[in-house]
């Protein structure tokens, strides 16, 4: 188990990317105090805000109105051509989100699920970046560790350093 | 049990205390579902899950309900299985739910959430009345509920058709993913009687069908919407009971899409059978023989289709005919012609067709056996002619051998062996009718060949070019010491013509005799009167008929007289022939232009016979005969004391030149066949003023003058179809191997008739033309062709025909043009100076 003084070595260590696994059945903690400098991205969040609120609504609107259409001959490529849309405002959201965040050189990165369900390259954050810690739910199994208890970690997770966590309360 | 109370029971069940619930509903079972309690989501799009879950109210219960591949909820699964709330629900469960076992419902339902969705409330009722049931049972128990009917009572028709038309789209479905239920609805259907066994359950368009069905009786039952009740009960059990509504869809369908119309009205058509014909019959008022003739009519007249109501109607009257019980039927004919003209557009049902036929064929034949009833009247030949002659008049009595052949042809046709139209079907009174209608058939060719023969032998006994030949010739060849003869015989001049034009002229100048002529020297017409009252072929050339009497002479083709050059010039010249100082010359003056010859041509074709009687008188030392008469048709009609008619025997024409550049109007008068008829060129028709001059000639009628299509062959001069009439226009003669035209002209007929005329050129061994015009239109149609002749042969006789198909007559017209080898020649007639005085 990660203990608190892990977490401190980590917000002193001078380079690294680590993957703070936290129990998927708890409720989500926030980052530890010890990070409290170092810069903190609600991923999920900072790409909706990026992209803008009014202009994910219409995306998702389009992709619900496909998906009603999905017994419609040509429904499949209908809802194909929704999720590109939402992919493609998706990933130009997080060119500009990477842009904004490369003088940070210590980034705490929380709420993945948008990012993994949309396929966003998530070395790309971990690029040329000094300090990074994935902050997320997680647990080791016989295959290896799983984000949610489920999902294989995507490579650029993988490669950092395996860190579980247990505060003190638990 | 409502599918929520059933879904709350399940949650409760498998989920107690669970705040966050993901339920996987792969196959849409809880599509359209509310559940009271619970805050339902349905992931359509992670970008908008995203941005609403985060917002979300922690103290309530959410249920998630996702399908295959919608949404990244692997966080959310997760909080949900902590709390023992990811869940996945298959169809009986959830009808468990609702009371019993899952094991109670057929396995398959397990494969068809969306359906046990759709019809949850009924399965769920049925599954609480169920009880103990077989497997068996309980799947014949589901299939009643999610078709709608009971399979194992009696269905009515109608009402199975709607609950599976309510159900098309499912059972498509259904059948695509070849479930159990399919294959029960099918083994069903097949154990049903007509109409339910035709039913296909991929296509039960039981409201279409039913529209037709009213749309077919509609037009025959006063009230429709009862009418059909009284004939079909289930109809008004149908859920769309609105037989108005109905009716104006069935309106709308007709206009649509034909294809898809016709195949309902055919299956509308097909339920015309057992329960529902007898009630139609009933009502239609066809089963009682005293009005079922009128009533047959009245179907008739109102049925625009050519289905099994038309056949019903023909068969009674057919019926009725060979009881002897058909009333009088004014228009009756009119619909039957009318019926005919609408199978020829559509070609629905041969069926129709033959009954249609032959029961126009045997009115027509018990009409003109009933005016030959009244027999010859008189056995001397001229009022035996004279008879004849008007009874041929009668258009119906002149095609009866026709009809008489239609008959006999549609008698033998295999719809007319099919049993009879009643519902009850009974073979041995059907083959008596059957049997009625050959005799009738039979008596009336018998009457008809006795009248063929009365035609014959009447005709017979008029004079013959071979009593000519006895009457007049024969003394003068038998006289002993008999001084050299010429002998011109002249054709196209009737005798009061001889004797204003020439008989003073001749006596003057030349040393001639004259006798009219008692029968007709060319054998056209007479060929035309023995075709037209025996069918049979004329007799052949007259000269050639004179040599074949009388072989004993040795006659020889003599040099036609020079004096008689510029007749012959213009072709005017036929033969001349000699032997024992007896020499023959005939003269046609309406030679070339068989359908008449302009007045100011045939007068001076006149002027030239007497200047070449007078020079033949001058020039050779002997005497001379000239006998002179009128062509064959109007010889006869004459003789027979009847006024020349318009058609067949000559045609009196009223010609319409529409060419582009047309002249003024002009009224030309023709000489045809020796009797004087007019034509008239102008842009349209009959100018007022024209009319004006012909109605004062006497000649013709107002009805004549309006004739359409009336004319058969072209004017001609100048090499040029100058007067142009209904009919087929060419020049005569054509030089072989270079392009020519033929113009077929169609006019308009007076008044109403506005109508398309179909016409074809046919040449033989040539593609035929064909094309519609439209009379309202520019009235002549100009066919481009190259006439050939065979290697051997430098001239040839072309027969062209052209078709005029107007509604549902066919005009034929036919030309027979000359083909030359040679260098076409210019036959340009002089231009004749009219002389004042004639």
């Amino acid at each position: 188990m990660a203990q608190p003084s892990t977490v401190e070595s980590i917000a002193t260590a001078e380079r690294g990317v680590w993957w703070v696994l936290w129990a998927p059945e708890a409720p989500p903690p926030d980052p530890p105090a010890a990070l409290a400098d170092w810069t903190r991205l609600d991923l999920s969040a900072a790409l909706i805000a990026e992209l803008g609120e009014s202009q994910a609504r219409s995306l998702a609107a389009e992709e619900a109105a496909a998906l009603a259409r999905r017994a419609e001959t040509a429904g499949g490529l209908l809802i194909e051509t929704a999720r590109a849309n939402t992919r493609a405002a998706l990933a130009s959201a997080y060119d500009s989100l990477l842009a904004r965040l490369a003088p940070a050189a210590a980034l705490v990165v929380s709420n993945l699920p948008l990012a993994l369900a949309e396929g966003l390259d998530l070395a790309r954050l971990a690029a040329g970046r000094e300090r990074l810690v994935w902050w997320a739910p997680g647990r080791l199994t016989e295959d290896g560790p799983r984000l949610y208890g489920t999902v294989p970690a995507p490579t650029a997770i993988a490669a950092g350093q395996l860190v579980e966590w247990a505060d003190a309360a638990r | 049990m409502p599918l929520a109370d059933a879904l709350g029971r399940w949650l409760a069940d498998r989920a107690p205390g669970a705040r966050v619930v993901v339920l996987a509903d792969l196959g849409g079972l809880l599509d359209a579902l509310e559940l009271p309690g619970w805050t339902l989501w349905r992931v359509k799009s992670n970008l908008g899950f995203r941005l609403d879950w985060p917002q979300r109210d922690p103290a309530a219960r959410h249920l998630i309900i996702r399908r295959a591949h919608e949404g990244w909820l692997a966080d959310v699964e997760a909080e949900a299985a902590a709390q023992g709330g990811l869940l996945s629900l298959a169809p009986r469960e959830l009808l468990a739910a609702a009371g019993g076992h899952p094991a109670d419902w057929p396995a398959w339902l397990d494969r068809e959430p969306a359906l046990v969705g759709t019809y949850f409330r009924e399965l769920a009722r049925v599954g609480a009345a169920a009880g103990a049931a077989s497997p068996a049972e309980r799947e014949r128990i589901v299939a009643n509920a999610l078709l709608g009917f009971d399979l194992d009572a009696d269905q009515e028709p109608a009402v199975a058709w709607t609950a599976l038309a309510q159900r098309t789209e499912v059972l498509a479905q259904l059948a695509a993913r070849r479930c159990p239920l399919i294959a029960l609805l099918h083994s069903w259907l097949a154990q049903q009687s007509v109409p339910l066994v035709w039913l296909d359950p991929a296509e039960p368009t039981s409201a279409a069908r039913l529209t037709w069905l009213v749309t077919l009786l509609a037009p025959h039952l006063p009230e429709p919407g009862e009418n059909l009740l009284a004939i079909y009960p289930s109809a008004g059990r149908l859920g769309a009971a609105d037989l108005s509504a109905l009716s104006r869809v069935a309106l709308h369908l007709q206009r649509a899409d034909r294809r898809l119309a016709q195949s309902q009205q055919a299956i509308a058509e097909a339920t015309l059978l057992g329960p529902v014909r007898l009630g139609l019959v009933r009502v239609l008022g066809l089963a009682d023989p005293e009005r079922a003739p009128a009533a047959a009519l009245a179907i008739l007249r109102r049925e625009h289709r050519c289905g099994p109501l038309a056949l019903f109607a023909l068969r009674v009257l057919l019926e009725a005919v060979a009881l002897d019980s058909l009333p009088p039927l004014p228009g009756l004919e009119t619909e039957l012609e009318r019926l005919l003209a609408r199978l020829d557009d559509f070609s629905e049902r041969r069926a129709v067709r033959h009954h249609a036929q032959l029961l126009r064929a045997l009115l027509r034949i018990e009409r003109g056996r009933a005016q030959l009833a009244a027999g010859l009247p008189d056995a001397r030949p001229e009022p035996a002619l004279r008879w004849s002659l008007e009874q041929l008049a009668v258009s119906s009595l002149a095609l009866l051998g026709e009809e008489l052949a239609t008959a006999r042809r549609c008698l033998t046709s295999n719809s007319l062996a099919e049993p009879d139209w009643r519902p009850e079907v009974d073979i041995g009174a059907h083959k008596m009718l059957l049997s009625r209608l050959y005799q009738r058939v039979e008596v009336a060719q018998n009457t008809y060949d006795e009248f063929e023969t009365t035609c014959l032998d009447a005709w017979l006994h008029q004079p013959s070019p071979l009593d000519v030949w006895d009457q007049h010739l024969a003394p003068l060849i038998n006289e002993p010491h008999r001084p050299p003869m010429t002998l011109v015989l002249v054709a196209g001049l009737p005798w009061r013509a001889w004797s204003q034009h020439l008989a003073r002229l001749c006596a003057e100048q030349a040393e001639c005799h004259a006798r009219p002529l008692p029968v007709a020297p060319p054998a056209a017409g007479a060929s035309a009167l023995l075709r037209a009252a025996a069918g049979r072929a004329g007799s052949g050339a007259w000269l050639t008929q004179l040599r074949a009497g009388r072989l004993e002479h040795a006659w020889r083709r003599a040099a036609k007289p020079r004096a008689f050059a510029p007749l012959d010039a213009e072709g005017c010249v036929c033969a001349s022939v000699g032997a024992d100082g007896l020499r023959i010359v005939a003269v046609d003056l309406l030679a070339n232009a068989p359908a008449g010859t302009p007045t100011e041509t045939w007068q001076r074709r006149v002027e030239l016979l007497g200047q070449g009687l007078a020079a033949l008188s001058r020039t050779r030392r002997s005497d001379l005969l000239v006998l002179a008469g009128v062509s064959g048709a109007t010889a006869c009609a004459l003789a027979a004391g009847r006024p020349v008619p318009g058609e067949p025997w000559s045609a009196r024409c009223v010609a319409v030149d529409d060419s582009a550049a047309s002249p003024p109007p002009e009224v030309r008068e023709l000489r045809v066949d020796g009797a004087r008829v007019w034509a008239a060129r102008g842009p349209q028709r009959l100018v007022a003023s024209t009319r004006a001059a012909v109605m004062a000639d006497g000649g013709l009628s107002l009805d004549e003058l309006v004739t359409p299509l009336v004319t058969l062959t072209p004017i001609t001069q100048d090499d040029q179809a100058l007067v142009q009439v209904s009919g087929l226009a060419v020049a005569p003669t054509l030089p072989a191997g270079q392009p020519a035209q033929a113009t077929v002209l169609c006019t308009l007929a007076g008044g109403a008739l506005v109508e398309l005329v179909e016409a074809r050129l046919l040449q033989p061994e040539g593609e035929p033309f064909s094309v519609w015009i439209d009379l309202a239109e520019p009235r002549r149609l100009a066919f481009s062709f190259t006439p050939q002749l065979p290697p051997d042969q430098d001239e040839a006789d072309l027969l062209l025909e052209a078709e005029l198909r107007l509604i549902r007559r066919t005009y034929v017209r036919r030309a027979t043009v000359r083909v030359r080898r040679a260098t076409p020649q210019h036959e340009s007639e002089p231009r004749h100076e009219p002389s004042g005085g004639a």
